[in-house]
């Protein structure tokens, strides 16, 4: 079933829409919740409450072309909201670590807090995207937003970790001076 | 906004990224591959199994646009690095990202392996490094010693010295009349403090008895290997200082190289710099080529990186870089004005093969063309070892790539290439049922066919001796790579037998074709005596050679050995025709290499030098 089908479901209201996205994602949503909980039954709690928050967001949401994006970012903002609540999950200081590799992103960074607006924002990481090139683009997102580790990423591009290493710092670097170009303060 | 606030903001980037990154990512090229299962090994006698060929998708090219209205791009130049720009950024990424302990601080890292020399194969005539060389008109020769370059007048069956230049050299060189002297020099002080430095020295030998010097460059860090090329000096020193966050030296001017002349410092920016693949340390190979009519330097390029070997030939040179666990694989070739070539990467060129390397070593470069051929010992995940050939071209960026599994062929390691017309021999050593010595039982020969950019490997069911140690030491390791076969002409080879047992005596070989070579004569030890056969060899005529011979003395390991030259025609078997006497009494003959025994031409006469001696000598009558 194709993602225009199971949207449409989901409009109509109809309970087969959670099975066809079970069926067509649920392993993945809950592999990408695994990678960031590192526990499995709390990677099968984000994954069932990503139909959930599925259902309540689909209408007025009709992500007809990009369906796994939409239910994949759900899953990531609860397994990260998981984390973060539970301590004692492993990959906590995995989380800290990747906050500490996003800090390096922000353009003149220092005590003092600002807000962005949020599609300012999202146009701003989309435009730097673009330019970076497919490849980089595959290893930022892969650590950034699936938050796979640096050994998972070398193994599922046959690279280094050397290299995975100093890709990410250089796209780090270029992401800030980006933003600090494109006149975006943080 | 602080960085957790920042990674939940990465939701906002475009579902169309997050979906392609979920893509298991593609293959990255297409190659053609043709491999080879050989059933038959080097021991049993046995058909060779059909071979079979595997051909993947084309590889995938990518042309300049061919649409009209698009404005030409210029093509940038090819990156060496895809990590990297520039030496300030991985100075900037190894000073916040890496840690090495106390210990491991200010090490000097010396300079890569010597190159294996393909000159032969390009024909081109270059001349590698050298202990000795003769003036152009034939009447003067130079050679190096301990501290001093001696000066021989040569005639007609004498010599007499006719001088001495201070100072030793690793290389001795003659371009017109200028003598070109390379030496390392350290300052012998203990390490961080000790620097080492190549020292290039340019004579007048117009008159050949009192030579001037002229200019003297300087060049920071240890000799790697050097060679002349028509008038051009080629230069390459190693190099290497921590730079981790622990060790980073104040000046990061001390992370560049140093070259000067005559005192005066020339610049070395980052124009002259490249970073080759994913450098974990601050290491370099620094290449110069001075033009030596002039004295000026042409060419300077430093090259960063985890640098295994250098390889080099008439006008290019060759890094092979270590990335990860997979050995020195990647290979990054530049051409005659130190211009990146272009990478080869083992691993990547086999693809899905099946057949990636688990770990590969390059072994040989040759180019032709601007096809670079990398000739390789392969190891699979579960240790088979592989005889690899990589060829890349330079311009159409196609790679090829044909392994030959050593099947039943434990501990295989390549011994020597020679290459000819149309591909080379190579002469693999065999180990079998390890002892505590290690010492191998057989050697073999495997014969590739050049054709373009293809490769042909043929396995033989010859075997020979396996020659793995320099004649004066009974026990240790090999000194390096020896040339144990003497090509006669016309695809004839003769080739020393084992000298564990007398002088052993010489096989001869006709591989003329790599698809049936013969072993026509078998010397199995029939010469008689205690003696043994040294690897300096002279070819007269194709039916003609000369070996040098080395004499014991009353006691075992050399000691007080004596030296002799003996000229063999090739009939149905080798006959000595002659015996000269050469030296006596050396005190610890530890191998030709250890006493600087080389020999050479001039005016049709054959001579030769030793480190200790102050002159060079008539070989033969």
């Amino acid at each position: 079933m194709d993602d225009r089908e199971i949207v449409g479901l989901f409009l109509a209201r109809d309970e087969k829409a959670i099975e066809a996205s079970s069926e067509k994602f649920g392993k993945s949503l809950r592999a990408i919740a695994f990678g960031i909980t590192k526990d499995e039954q709390s990677a099968e709690e984000c994954e069932n409450d990503t139909y959930y928050e599925a259902w309540k967001s689909i209408p007025p949401h009709e992500p007809k072309s990009y369906l796994f994006a939409f239910l994949a970012r759900i899953t990531r903002n609860f397994a990260l909201n998981l984390c973060r609540r539970n301590k004692r999950l492993c990959r906590s200081a995995f989380i800290c670590e990747l906050t500490s590799e996003m800090e390096q992103c922000i353009p003149g960074a220092d005590d003092i807090a600002c807000r962005i607006d949020e599609i300012a924002f999202g146009e701003a990481i989309n435009g730097f995207l673009e330019k970076i090139g497919a490849e980089k683009r595959n290893i930022f997102i892969r650590r950034y937003w699936y938050l796979d580790s640096v050994s998972e990423i070398a193994k599922r591009f046959s690279l280094s970790e050397s290299k995975v290493k100093t890709t990410l710092f250089r796209c780090r670097k270029k992401l800030r001076e980006y933003l600090e170009k494109e006149g975006y303060t943080l | 906004m602080r960085g957790n606030e920042f990674l939940d903001k990465m939701e906002l980037i475009n579902p169309e990224y997050i979906e392609e990154a979920a893509k298991k990512p593609r293959s990255k090229k297409r190659r053609f591959i043709k491999w080879v299962a050989a059933a038959a090994c080097f021991a049993a006698v046995a058909a060779i199994s059909l071979q079979f060929f595997e051909r993947e998708e084309p590889p995938v090219i990518i042309r300049p646009s061919e649409n009209e209205f698009e404005e030409e791009t210029p093509v940038p130049e090819k990156p060496t690095s895809e990590s990297y720009e520039s030496l300030p950024e991985l100075l900037e990424y190894l000073g916040l990202n890496e840690i090495h302990g106390t210990e491991d601080s200010f090490i000097e890292i010396k300079g890569s392996e010597e190159s294996y020399v393909t000159a032969e194969a390009e024909g081109i005539e270059i001349t590698v490094q050298s202990s000795f060389a003769v003036n152009m008109t034939g009447e003067y020769a130079f050679h190096s010693g301990e501290d001093f370059v001696y000066i021989t007048k040569l005639g007609e069956g004498k010599t007499e010295n006719a001088g001495k230049i201070k100072g030793g050299a690793d290389a001795v060189f003659v371009i017109n009349e200028k003598l070109v002297l390379i030496s390392e020099n350290s300052s012998g002080k203990e390490k961080p403090e000790r620097e080492t430095s190549t020292r290039i020295r340019f004579f007048d030998i117009s008159s050949p008895e009192e030579p001037v010097l002229s200019d003297e460059f300087v060049q920071k860090g240890a000799l790697s290997a050097c060679w002349l090329s028509g008038a051009d000096i080629y230069t390459v020193t190693g190099e290497g200082v921590c730079a981790c966050g622990f060790s980073r030296l104040d000046d990061p001017a001390g992370y560049y190289p140093s070259l000067s002349k005559n005192g005066g410092k020339i610049a070395w920016g980052d124009e002259d710099i490249s970073i080759l693949g994913t450098p974990e340390r601050v290491y370099y190979s620094a290449v110069t080529v001075i033009n030596g009519n002039n004295a000026e330097i042409a060419e300077k390029e430093a090259f960063y990186g985890n640098i295994e070997k250098i390889f080099y030939g008439a006008e290019w040179v060759a890094a092979a870089v270590c990335e990860g666990e997979k050995g020195a694989s990647e290979v990054y070739a530049f051409g005659p004005d130190l211009g990146f070539c272009g990478k080869t990467d083992i691993s990547e060129a086999f693809g899905d093969s099946g057949k990636t390397p688990e770990y590969s070593d390059a072994i040989s470069v040759t180019e032709e063309n601007g096809i670079f051929r990398i000739i390789g010992m392969h190891y699979d995940t579960e240790g088979n070892a592989a005889l690899s050939a990589v060829s890349t071209d330079t311009q159409s960026e196609e790679t090829f790539a044909e392994i030959l599994t050593l099947e039943d062929y434990s501990g295989a390691s390549v011994t020597e290439i020679q290459y000819n017309d149309n591909g080379a021999i190579i002469c693999l050593g065999r180990t079998e049922n390890r002892d505590n010595t290690g010492i191998s039982l057989s050697a073999g020969f495997v014969f590739a066919e050049f054709s373009g950019s293809e490769t042909k490997f043929h396995k033989s069911e010859i075997t020979a001796d396996y020659l793995n140690m320099q004649v004066g030491t009974s026990y240790g390791n090999p000194f390096g790579a020896f040339e144990t076969l003497i090509p006669m002409g016309n695809g004839i080879f003769v080739r020393f037998s084992d000298p564990d047992e007398g002088p052993g005596g010489f096989d001869i070989f006709d591989f003329s074709s790599p698809e049936n070579p013969l072993h026509i004569y078998d010397a199995e030890e029939s010469l008689s005596g205690d003696d043994s056969f040294d690897y300096i060899s002279h070819v007269y005529d194709e039916k003609t050679f000369g070996v040098l011979k080395v004499i014991h003395g009353e006691e075992v390991f050399f000691r007080d050995a004596g030296l002799s030259w003996c000229v063999f025609s090739l009939g149905e078997e080798p006959e000595l025709l002659y015996e000269y006497p050469l030296e006596e009494d050396i005190p610890f003959y530890a191998g030709a290499d250890s006493v600087g025994f080389g020999i050479f031409e001039a005016k049709g006469n054959l001579y030769y030098v030793m480190r200790d001696s102050e002159c060079a000598k008539p070989l033969g009558e």
